[in-house]
């Protein structure tokens, strides 16, 4: 009986191949664009996850609060881990890592600059679990000077794993650390990843002061985490309030596997993503499959009157509705499993363009191939049951008797659900179209924006050899010697980046006492060239001049300063920076006020900067070259060749600026790929149904087309007259759309600090795609009924 | 077998009410082959349709086999026609997706007969109807007469007691028409009951008594053996 059903149904489907092309191409299309985005899911949920003791593991963050500032980083303070584990007997283990440990790598003649190197206690690898392919995972760390490698910088330095083992490499040419351990590459669903750990040095002593550790911890319990986390403020009062901390100040404990998804403070070891980026991925995942879903009832439903003979046959000769039900069950069942195999084909053939897009490497085969195969299977047949019993309902309801005479009857309700599924379908079209837009806008906005300064042509790199900074004059007249170097400037923090470190300041007010609460703000070191070079407007006073050996007790501020403090006249004012060795206050003059330019990405705000000269070479560690428009290639070569004459060690590793900047928005970039991808695949199953939907309303009326010409009908009258039924849905559709879609991506703008706004001729083009969708799909029929021989439409009767 | 008494059937549609039967009574007793005669529109499809249990009448009792089932519901009324009812139609009304085999196999499936002897049944009947040779094609691939062979192959495949056919013969040219007559004739004398609506005097012939309709009840009963 079974097989009966299906064979039934195959043949069916065969017979009927533009309905089932279109349902099957519609849903392939659908799912696998579904399967895709459950993998990503998967992959986004599975963060951290390998490690054995993931739901024990917890991360400490800090949370600082005073009156006109506040913070929230990663950073902790060094005995804070001892002391936990020392008050509190449910933690089992704790562990801190400092970023402050890469650098540059030696091993006989070959040097390689590592950034992703830590510090870390020595039970580091017994709390995360990193398989040694050499080595011992609880005694590697045990000796300072020593060093665990990854497998891909253990081949690196040394070619092989094996041949790593035991050996001395040298950081920044001085410090010798031995070899003790190599690992596997850290997986890349982790939140930090390194090529390298080295233990503490022997004379670390860090304070309670100084907030910049990364601190972890094992529970014995994972259910104990809420009840410690209600302990901490005591231990906050016992060890940091008792040592004179004067802000309010939290310390908050984080599992370890939600801070991919829900940890967003400064200074994350990698690039975070937000939980409401998944929600997003998995609704519109929903939507896609729900376009195509709809697709399937709509034309399933339409194509009644075609069916309506057989319906009522199979009833004459004893069909009851269950077998009815069954037989269009079957039908639906084998379609959704036809696109599940087809769509399995197509993720597998997206997968790489979408991997790119995403920026993973995900696999499709990910849950092993039976697992894969089965739930396939499954996740068809359900969907087939459920996209199938409202058709199947539907068909099956027919009365024998007017059915026989093929009367479909008046169906008010049924052409009411239909109508509304095609708006649904509308609506997310276009609500996907306006989304695409204004990422799109904001994205360009955001890499075109004037930033203050001009990003361009402007080459920077790291100067990590000492001797290269003592000699950086010399430096930048060798590069200014060859006339494609336009101007070259020292700084104290890269730009772009990161956040350059916050400050807190006592400044003079008007009436030129020094204020006694703190002003925020940001510091940077800049040499004179520095504003030259990347060409930042001076809006008021002068710039450093370093011959005047006065300038060093001179400051520059940006705009934003001067308007916090709401100075009249900025220049002259003092600025307090700290005390000098004998305990008096130094107050610095400011001489200068630039104009605002970003020294982060565009989702930070300009805030209020200090700009001063750098106290001494050591602060000139990034240069940045301005070069001219021709031939960057040949230049960047001259620069290098430079380079290596002040510093023959260190790899030459440059970047652009803009690109710099650029990166910033790697990640917005990506969802504005993949949007556009599922918008696309979107909108093609939107027309696919379409098509349908008309192909078989049109059928339907083939024969009052027929008459209406017979009586003197003109084609186009006739274009109108199977027309404005649609284009009245697209308007409704737009009508719900254009809210919708203005209260989601005025959400997502949220989130930058310089956004676009979202503009009427956004909607304009979304509802103008929409008309020429459904105009292009409508044609396709429509002419074709117009123009056709009215005589054959009434014969086949 | 069959005995309607005072029924009646009111068409409802937004203007009109069309009465298609009106206080209709007669007795088809077990075994007899009865034609039902009447102008265009008197209410002849609308009686085999009631009696085929295709469709309910809106008064009057309806006994077969001694049950009433003018009230019943659609599963029992779906269960009752596929054990003891056959149809055959003038448009013929064959599945153009399935064959003629698998046509005259429904029955039998929907009445739950085991694969193996479904086989043999249908063999059986497509050999009285001589059709054998042509049981993989569709139905399309027929000429009227052997499509309306098939029907009648179909409506008699099950072994029905009641065997319904509203102008079997109408759409098909004089010797098709005796051929399906001869049949159903054959198909009676073995013991089916058989009720036939039909315009034709000469087809009413085959019958032992002829109703006479007119405006939705009887006028006259011929008795014609
Ligand atoms: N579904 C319906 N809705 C409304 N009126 C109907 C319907 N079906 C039949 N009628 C009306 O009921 C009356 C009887 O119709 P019926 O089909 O039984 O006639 P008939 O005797 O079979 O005619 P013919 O010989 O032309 O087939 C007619 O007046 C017809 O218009
Ligand atoms: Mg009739």
């Amino acid at each position: 009986m079974f097989k009966k059903y299906f064979k039934t149904a195959l043949r069916n489907l065969l017979r009927n191949r533009t309905f089932s092309v279109i349902n099957v191409t519609g849903l392939a299309f659908a799912l696998a664009a579904f399967w895709l985005i459950m993998l990503f899911v998967a992959d986004e949920l599975s963060y951290d996850r390998y490690h054995a003791k993931s739901d024990r593991i917890f991360r400490l963050v800090s949370h600082g609060k005073w009156d006109g500032g506040s913070f929230d980083i990663t950073g902790t303070s060094g005995p804070m881990a001892a002391a936990l584990k020392k008050d509190y007997p449910e933690i089992e283990a704790t562990v801190r890592l400092d970023p402050t440990a890469g650098g540059l790598i030696t091993y006989a003649q070959k040097h390689l600059r590592a950034d992703d190197v830590f510090f870390a206690d020595s039970n580091f690898f017994s709390v995360f679990s990193f398989p040694f392919l050499a080595g011992d995972p609880y005694s590697a760390l045990l000796k300072p000077q020593s060093i665990v490698l990854t497998r891909k910088m253990a081949v690196r330095l040394f070619g092989t794993v094996d041949a790593a083992l035991n050996k001395i490499v040298y950081f920044q040419n001085k410090q010798p650390e031995q070899v003790t351990g190599v690992v596997e590459d850290v997986p890349e669903n982790s939140h930090f990843t390194f090529s390298a750990i080295r233990s503490f040095p022997a004379d670390f002593n860090p304070d309670w002061s100084n907030f910049y550790l990364y601190t972890y911890g094992v529970l014995r319990d994972k259910k104990e985490g809420a009840a410690l986390q209600e302990k901490l403020p005591g231990f906050v009062k016992k060890y940091l309030y008792s040592k004179g901390l004067d802000i309010k100040y939290d310390l908050e404990l984080q599992p370890l596997t939600s801070i991919h998804l829900h940890s967003n403070v400064g200074y994350e070891l990698g690039a975070n993503r937000s939980m409401k980026f998944i929600y997003i991925f998995c609704i519109v995942a929903l939507l896609i499959l729900s376009v195509a879903v709809i697709n399937y009832i709509n034309i399933t439903t339409a194509r009644a009157s075609v069916r309506l003979r057989e319906i009522a046959v199979r009833k004459v000769i004893g069909s009851g509705r269950k077998d009815l039900v069954c037989l269009f069950l079957a039908e639906s069942v084998t379609i959704t499993i036809g696109a599940t195999l087809l769509s399995a084909l197509l993720a597998g053939a997206f997968m790489p363009v979408f991997n790119q897009l995403a920026g993973k490497s995900l696999q499709f085969w990910h849950f092993g191939p039976l697992q894969t195969v089965a739930a396939l299977l499954l996740f068809a047949a359900v969907l087939g049951a459920t996209g199938g019993l409202y058709p199947a309902l539907f068909l099956s309801g027919f009365k024998p008797v007017p059915a026989l005479k093929n009367q479909i009857g008046k169906q008010p309700l049924q052409a009411l659900f239909r109508k509304t599924l095609v708006v649904f379908q509308f609506t997310i079209t276009v609500v996907m179209i306006v989304a695409t837009l204004v990422v799109y806008c904001q994205l360009r906005y955001m890499t075109h924006k004037d930033l203050g300064f001009d990003k361009n042509q402007v080459l920077t790199f790291r100067s990590d050899d000492e001797n290269m900074r003592l000699k950086s004059k010399e430096f930048r007249n060798s590069l200014l010697a060859d006339s494609r170097i336009e101007e070259v400037a020292f700084s104290g923090s890269p730009i772009g980046n990161n956040n350059i470190g916050m400050g807190s300041f006592n400044v003079e007010t008007e009436d030129g006492a020094i204020d006694q609460n703190m002003t925020l703000a940001y510091g940077l070191a800049i040499d004179e060239h520095y504003i030259p070079t990347m060409r930042i407007r001076l809006l008021q006073g002068r710039n450093f001049n370093e011959a005047m050996l006065t300038d060093s007790n001179t400051l520059l501020v940006n705009a934003a300063f001067v308007k916090k403090t709401g100075w009249k006249n900025a220049i002259g004012k003092g600025i307090q920076m700290g005390r000098d060795a004998s305990g008096k206050p130094v107050v610095k003059r400011i001489i200068g006020v630039t104009s605002d330019f970003h020294t982060y990405s565009l989702q930070h705000k300009i805030e209020p900067l200090v700009m001063h000269l750098p106290a001494g070479a050591n602060e000139k560690t990034n240069v940045y070259v301005r070069v001219s428009r021709q031939d960057i290639a040949a230049t960047t070569g001259f620069i290098g060749n430079v380079f290596r004459k002040f510093d023959a060690i260190s790899p030459f590793e440059y970047n652009f600026l803009d690109r710099n900047f650029r990166k910033q928005y790697q990640s917005e970039e990506k969802q504005g790929k993949v949007l556009l991808l599922f918008t696309i695949v979107t909108i093609g199953i939107a027309c696919l149904g379409l098509l349908g939907l008309i192909t078989f309303t049109t059928a339907q009326r083939v024969k009052e087309i027929g008459i209406r010409k017979v009586l003197g009908a003109s084609g186009i009258g006739l274009v109108r007259l199977l027309s404005t039924g649609l284009l009245k849905l697209v308007i409704i559709a737009l009508v719900i759309a254009i809210p919708v879609a203005w209260l989601v991506m005025n959400k997502w703008l949220g989130d930058f600090a310089y956004r676009v706004h979202i503009r009427w001729w956004m909607f304009m083009v979304s509802g103008g795609v929409a008309f020429v969708i459904a105009g292009v799909t409508l044609s396709f029929q429509t002419i074709k009924a117009a123009i056709a021989n009215p005589a054959k439409a009434l014969r086949s009767e | 077998m069959i005995k309607i008494t005072n029924l009646e059937k009111i068409y409802r549609t937004e203007e009109v009410e069309t009465v298609a039967l009106n206080d209709l009574s007669f007795q088809v007793k077990e075994g007899e082959f009865v034609a039902v005669m009447g102008p265009s529109g008197c209410g002849k499809s609308t009686l085999l349709n009631i009696l085929g249990l295709l469709d309910d009448p809106d008064a009057g009792s309806f006994l077969f086999n001694g049950v009433e089932v003018a009230k019943f519901n659609e599963r029992k009324r779906a269960d009752m026609r596929k054990k003891n009812i056959g149809f055959v139609f003038q448009s013929f009304n064959l599945i153009d997706e399935l064959t003629v085999f698998e046509n005259v196999e429904l029955p039998l499936m929907y009445a739950g007969v085991k694969k193996s002897e479904r086989k043999a049944r249908v063999d059986e009947v497509l050999e009285k109807v001589q059709i054998m040779h042509r049981r993989n094609h569709f139905p399309q691939q027929l000429s009227g007469g052997q499509q309306q062979r098939v029907a009648v192959a179909r409506a008699v495949v099950n072994k029905p007691k009641l065997i319904l056919a509203d102008e079997p013969t109408g759409n098909l040219d004089s010797s098709n028409g005796n051929e399906v007559m001869q049949m159903l004739t054959d198909l009676n004398e073995a013991g089916t009951t058989i009720v036939m609506v039909t315009h034709s005097e000469h087809d009413a012939r085959y019958s032992h008594r002829i109703i006479r309709m007119l405006d939705g009840h009887t006028v006259t009963e011929n008795i014609l053996v």
